[in-house]
């Protein structure tokens, strides 16, 4: 059979509070607007009803003065409901981007290595998903709106149904007829065909909704593969080469076409063949209701309790009160739906930031700089079988210049990343200056790193606030950092300079190579001047010229700081008065450049692999 | 109102392709039997009152029997309908992979062009369900044009039995308001493009905030404030957008009103004026019903006009777009030209500018490429290396001079031929969401050579990881699609992008730095196997590591589009020019005593 299910309405109202502290008057302007949409098909019903009668009585003046009232009325009613849609609109709408905001904000406060939480990022962005197709809070609302609505119409219909049934017959027909006019039976029966027809319409919805919140999930699932598609394949710009040299069209066109078969039938099944059922039964529905409200409402014609002109008047009403329980059902069902993903925002939304961020202050840096202690630091993935750090010991301090070296998956990005307390061990833990971290906020230990990351991030908006890292900058400082990084040229020819966005959604906007925007990287970390450089290989992308101008400035600027260096070419790291190997997870060799190729381990053999290709080649 | 039937008419022949004369059918049952249903609802009060007042003993009856037809009428027409709108969907959304197909054939040249892009992104929301937008919609909005149309006509004519001013007044007054909401349309229509670059960047910084991709440098840079102040920028604009749209709605919904208010006057003074000569009350029912239904059809006639002209934006970007792109019938896999020994590679007096550039990359550009040779190309970003990779290969056409293989001038062939010529590792790759062997392959996988594949894999030595997997060849890459798909290292990735490179094995090898990922040891292998990987093949090699140019015969410098530079490592370390001064530097940080790294 199929309960009607409410619960998903506590976190419905819940949400609801949430958006009346967000937008103070959403809610009064929805209420009123569906309170008004609620009363205004009965007007149309009341007046046409009076105006008929009216006019079979022969009385013209009155009709007129009917006609004319009943005019004016429904311009003025329609011009308030309009009113109040179009602010309505605006205000769910904005309500609706807030909410945004604040999903936006949490997600960029959030613990680094939670974001790595695939199942985390997937709900979130499923709930986007579902946003973008049935409507976010806006809708939302608007459903909750349609329900008031709804109610509204069923609470006036059966007032009006009681009215109804209350008109004593006159007489006038005699047997059946009148007997089922008299109030209490027709009473009755309406109230039996209403029963009825919501007892239909559960059951109908239930058998169908079985379908539905399984369906919303499988749906996600098809249109993410579908997106996959269309949006990391074919759209995918830079696939293009690989696509006609390596002719994989035959091979993606195969995956394509099976995903796309998949979701042909799943759209078939879910919906147009369980959508098509449920409209006939539907029909068949409101068909018996109508018939009900003819027959009950032409006895009580015949038998004298009421005019013809309330005839249209009263079935009207019975069939609205119908529809309006069929439709609250109806919207209930699309309630629990968005609810679902309300809630995954909601959830979201209660996440909490920094379980593990403390207050303290950093101080001022001693003479001796700051200095970073790694005290048996183990450190393992969530959900990874093995270890990716394991017992690592080592100091870095604001005066060493350090490289971290080894080969592919040895860990030395995870090591930069603990450093930077993107994530936090496993096991040991890491202090600063003999205070474990963790009692420091995460703000003022980030603004002790400037980093460049393997795979950087930059944004579509100005070349001068990408540097800057925000909207106020020091326009000199930014032409300095960028002279450093060797692109002053570059910005120079852009055509709003330090104003022109990066990326793709503007005409004048400028797209620079994969060499320019590590420049760019780097001109930031520069810009931001903190006492700790992280340099994760980068020059990668850049030719000898560039690679060695940066190594130049590098060496410059990091001259009053400390510094980390990750790189595959070993020639540059052997200036630093610190070289961390690591191999499987574990520093294996620490030392200078000389000690190490003394050592003969490791190091030394990936030194050598490189110099002698040099060395081989020289004249 | 040409150009939207012009897209009406390729929407209706573009999707039902073949089945032309099964849907006219279905569409006349559904219309028809629609509009005849509709009349029937509207008829119903109208005949009750009939019978209500003439005391027909059979009553209820006639009522029983009249209106289970209607319902019957009206299931069946709307369940022709479900069907035949669900195969118009259908049919949508399996043309939408010969849009992607034309992207995949469409010339290169094209994908460099921002303009080429931007439009097929607009094209796609044609293949896409949205509001009221999408192939199928607009088959399905405009049978209910016609539907609204014919209903229109016969109410009108019914009406128009009893007074002709009744039905002429009603389709004046919507006219007046379908004329205010079109200048309302224009007004959007003028306008929509500044809000909705607006929505773009607001829907890019939902999408940025919560992208594990920028999340260490939001933290590390503190961007918080700058990306929400970037956000309350563009939602502070477009909302003031938002006022202006809904405050022109208002207006003219309230005109509307006004209008509506005038509609119901004009219906019901004229039919008490008829009243008076003698209407009978049932024909005033019936009347003010068609009255009422006649403005109902004329509202929808007007939005679903909306809705096409709308639609027809999309549709129309679309059709340009498949125009553009001349879709090619299968894909032809040409067979090799020549033995498959390694060809000459020659190219005379090329010169090449961008479809969208205003200076020329190359100008009078000549080189030759022995076969079998090992050619390395060094210089700096922007000397045109990858560009030159492009034009050997024949992703890019030469804007002047020639490209010949072996002797065969390449502009009479087809790029299909050309690209049989070569294998190219670029810098950047991209894995499949597939298994391994089709990764390596490119093939589906009852084409593909499993034992090849594991060659290959041993060549580039990863075949003892692979064997080491629990499905071995038949993994799933990337965690796209599967949860469980397997994810590579950067190194690794580029080791299996150069085994694609040999399982395919042509006769021209390209590699563009294909061990910037490597680690030192990892690189040095694959400079060891480099002999052995371009064997019997003309092998063209970017570096920057001017170390693994030896392993070449030949090494060209380019800068700025000219062979700067030209000779074999020792010939051009002889010459002391900017090779050896490349050189040099790199070298310095491997060499005792040097001023450079020094800190």
């Amino acid at each position: 059979m199929g309960k009607l299910s409410l619960s998903h309405h506590r976190s419905g109202i819940r949400a609801l509070g949430q958006l009346q502290k967000t937008e103070k008057g959403l809610i009064p302007v929805s209420v009123l607007q569906a309170g008004l949409e609620g009363v205004l098909p009965y007007l149309e019903l009341f007046f046409s009803a009076r105006i008929i009668d009216l006019l079979m009585a022969g009385n013209v003046g009155k009709t007129v003065e009917m006609i004319v009232l009943f005019a004016l009325l429904v311009a003025g009613a329609g011009l308030g409901l309009d009113g109040l849609s179009g602010v309505h609109t605006y205000l769910a709408d904005r309500a609706h981007r807030k909410m945004l905001r604040r999903i936006n904000q949490k997600a960029m406060e959030l613990e680094y290595a939670r974001m790595e939480d695939t199942g985390l990022l997937h709900k979130i962005a499923d709930a986007f998903y579902t946003m973008e197709h049935i409507g976010g809070y806006n809708a939302f609302i608007g459903f909750y709106q349609q329900l008031l609505k709804n109610l509204v119409q069923v609470a006036i219909a059966f007032v009006a149904v009681v009215r109804f049934s209350l008109l004593p017959p006159s007489g006038a027909a005699g047997g059946w007829i009148a007997w089922l006019s008299a109030p209490p039976v027709s009473f009755c029966l309406l109230m039996l065909v209403t029963v009825g027809n919501l007892l239909l319409s559960q059951v109908i919805a239930a058998r169908f909704k079985r379908y539905r919140s399984y369906g919303h999930q499988q749906k996600i699932k098809v249109e993410r593969t579908l997106d996959y598609f269309a949006d990391k394949v074919f759209m995918n710009w830079e696939m293009g080469k690989e696509i006609r040299l390596f002719s994989m069209l035959d091979l993606i066109i195969q995956k394509h076409s099976k995903a796309l078969k998949e979701s042909i039938q799943f759209y078939n099944r879910y919906y147009s063949d369980t959508a098509k059922n449920q409209e006939s039964l539907y029909l068949i529905i409101q068909s018996l209701c109508t018939l009900a409200a003819y027959f009950v409402v032409i006895c009580k014609v015949l038998s004298g309790g009421a005019s013809i002109g309330q005839l249209s008047q009263y079935i009207g009403t019975i069939v609205l009160f119908n529809q309006a329980v069929r439709m609250c059902l109806a919207v209930n069902q699309k309630i629990a739906l968005q609810a679902e993903c309300i809630t995954t925002f909601q959830d979201f939304l209660a996440l909490e930031t920094n379980p593990s961020t403390g207050n303290r202050k950093i101080p001022q840096p001693p003479e001796e700089g700051y200095c970073i202690e790694f005290h048996h630091v183990s450190f393992r993935y969530p959900g990874a079988q093995a270890n990716a750090l394991t017992d690592v010991c080592c100091k870095i301090t604001s005066r060493t210049k350090a490289a971290v070296v080894g080969r592919n998956g040895a860990g030395k990005t995870t090591f930069v990343k603990l450093l930077c307390r993107l994530y936090t061990p496993t096991e040991g833990k890491i202090t600063l200056n003999g205070v474990d971290i963790r009692e420091y906020c995460d703000e003022d230990y980030f603004s002790l790193f400037s980093v460049v990351f393997q795979d950087f991030s930059l944004f579509p908006f100005p070349v001068g606030e990408n540097i800057a890292a925000g909207e106020n900058l020091t326009a000199e400082k930014v032409w300095d950092c960028l002279n450093k990084a060797g692109l002053q040229e570059r910005v120079r020819q852009m055509p709003r300079q330090l104003g022109t966005n990066l990326h793709k959604y503007d005409e004048d906007g400028s797209n620079m190579s994969g060499g320019e925007s590590q420049k760019l990287a780097i001109a930031r970390a520069l810009y931001k001047d903190a006492p700790l450089v992280i340099l994760d290989e980068p020059t990668a992308a850049l030719d000898p010229e560039s690679e060695y101008a940066i190594f130049s400035t590098l060496n410059r600027l990091v001259e009053n700081k400390g510094s980390v260096f990750i790189s595959h070419r070993m020639g540059s790291c052997r200036y630093c008065q610190e070289i961390f190997v690591f191999d499987g997870g574990r520093i294996v060799e620490h030392g200078t450049h000389p000690a190490l190729m003394e050592a003969g381990g490791l190091y030394q053999a990936m030194y050598t692999a490189q110099a002698e290709q040099y060395e081989k080649a020289a004249p | 109102m040409n150009k939207n039937l012009t897209e009406l008419a390729f929407a209706h022949r573009y999707i039902l392709a073949g089945k032309k004369y099964w849907y006219l059918s279905r569409a006349a049952v559904i219309l028809l039997g629609n509009v005849l249903h509709d009349c029937m609802a509207t008829y119903l009060p109208a005949y009750a009152v009939e019978l209500i007042v003439a005391r027909d003993k059979g009553i209820f009856l006639q009522i029983a029997i009249y209106t289970l037809a209607m319902s019957l009428l009206g299931i069946v027409v709307k369940r022709v309908e479900s069907t035949t709108n669900k195969t118009v969907d259908n049919a949508r959304m399996v043309k939408a992979q010969e849009y992607y197909i034309a992207l995949c054939q469409t010339d290169y040249e094209n994908l460099d062009s921002a303009g080429f892009k931007t439009k097929y992104e607009a094209g796609q929301t044609s293949f896409y369900d949205g509001f009221h937008s999408g192939f199928h919609h607009m088959i399905l909005d405009f049978r209910i044009l016609l539907q609204s149309l014919v209903g229109l006509v016969v109410y009108c004519g019914l009406a128009a039995r009893v007074d002709i001013r009744i039905a002429l007044i009603q389709v004046a007054l919507s006219a007046v308001t379908l004329w205010l909401t079109a200048a309302q349309r224009r007004w959007m229509a003028n306008h929509q493009e500044k809000w909705e670059a607006l929505e773009v960047k607001l829907a890019y910084l939902n999408r940025a905030s919560g992208d594990l991709q920028n999340a260490k440098d939001i933290r590390l840079y503190r961007l918080n404030p700058w990306l929400l102040g970037k956000w309350d920028n563009l939602t502070k604009a477009r909302l003031t957008w938002e006022k202006r749209e809904l405050t022109y709605g208002f207006l003219v919904k309230a005109a509307g009103r006004v209008l509506q208010a005038g509609k119901y006057l004009a219906v019901y003074l004229l039919v008490l004026a008829q009243v008076r000569n003698g209407l009978p009350v049932d024909e005033f029912v019936f009347l003010v019903s068609l009255a009422l239904g006649i403005n109902n059809w004329v509202e929808k006639i007007f939005h679903q006009i909306q809705y096409l002209q709308m639609n027809g934006l999309h549709v129309n970007n679309t059709r340009r777009v498949l125009e553009d792109c001349a879709v090619k019938a299968g894909q032809s896999r040409p067979a090799l030209q020549g033995d498959g020994t390694a060809p000459e590679i020659r190219l005379e007096d090329v010169s090449f500018t961008f479809p969208e550039g205003k200076t020329p990359i190359f100008s009078h550009f000549n080189l030759t490429i022995h076969p079998g040779e090992k050619l390395a190309i060094v210089g700096n970003n922007g000397a045109g290396k990858t560009t030159l990779i492009k034009l050997i290969c024949g992703l890019y056409r030469p804007t002047a001079g020639r490209l010949l293989i072996n002797g065969v001038d390449t502009a009479k062939l087809t790029p299909e031929e050309i690209y049989a010529w070569c294998t190219v590792a670029f810098q950047d790759f991209h894995l499949l969401a597939a298994t391994l062997a089709e990764n390596v392959s490119c093939q589906p996988e009852d084409q593909t050579d499993t034992t090849r594949v594991q060659s290959c894999l041993d060549q580039v030595g990863l075949g003892q990881k692979v064997r080491a997997l629990p499905d071995g060849l038949d993994t799933q890459m990337t965690k796209e699609l599967y949860a469980g798909g397997v994810v590579f290292s950067g190194g690794e990735t580029q080791r299996l992008m150069i085994a694609r490179c040999l399982y395919q094995n042509r006769p021209i090898f390209i590699l563009d730095e294909p061990t910037a990922a490597l680690d030192a040891l990892a690189e040095r292998e694959i400079y060891q196997k480099y002999h052995q990987l371009t064997k019997g093949k003309t092998s063209i090699f970017i570096s920057h590591r001017l170390s693994s140019t030896q392993f070449c015969d030949r090494i060209i410098l380019l800068r700025d589009g000219q062979i700067a530079e030209e000779g074999t490592h020792a010939q051009l370390l002889a010459k002391g020019g900017a090779y050896t001064k490349m050189y040099a530097t790199q070298a310095s940080y491997y060499q005792e005593g040097s001023r450079n790294g020094e800190t």
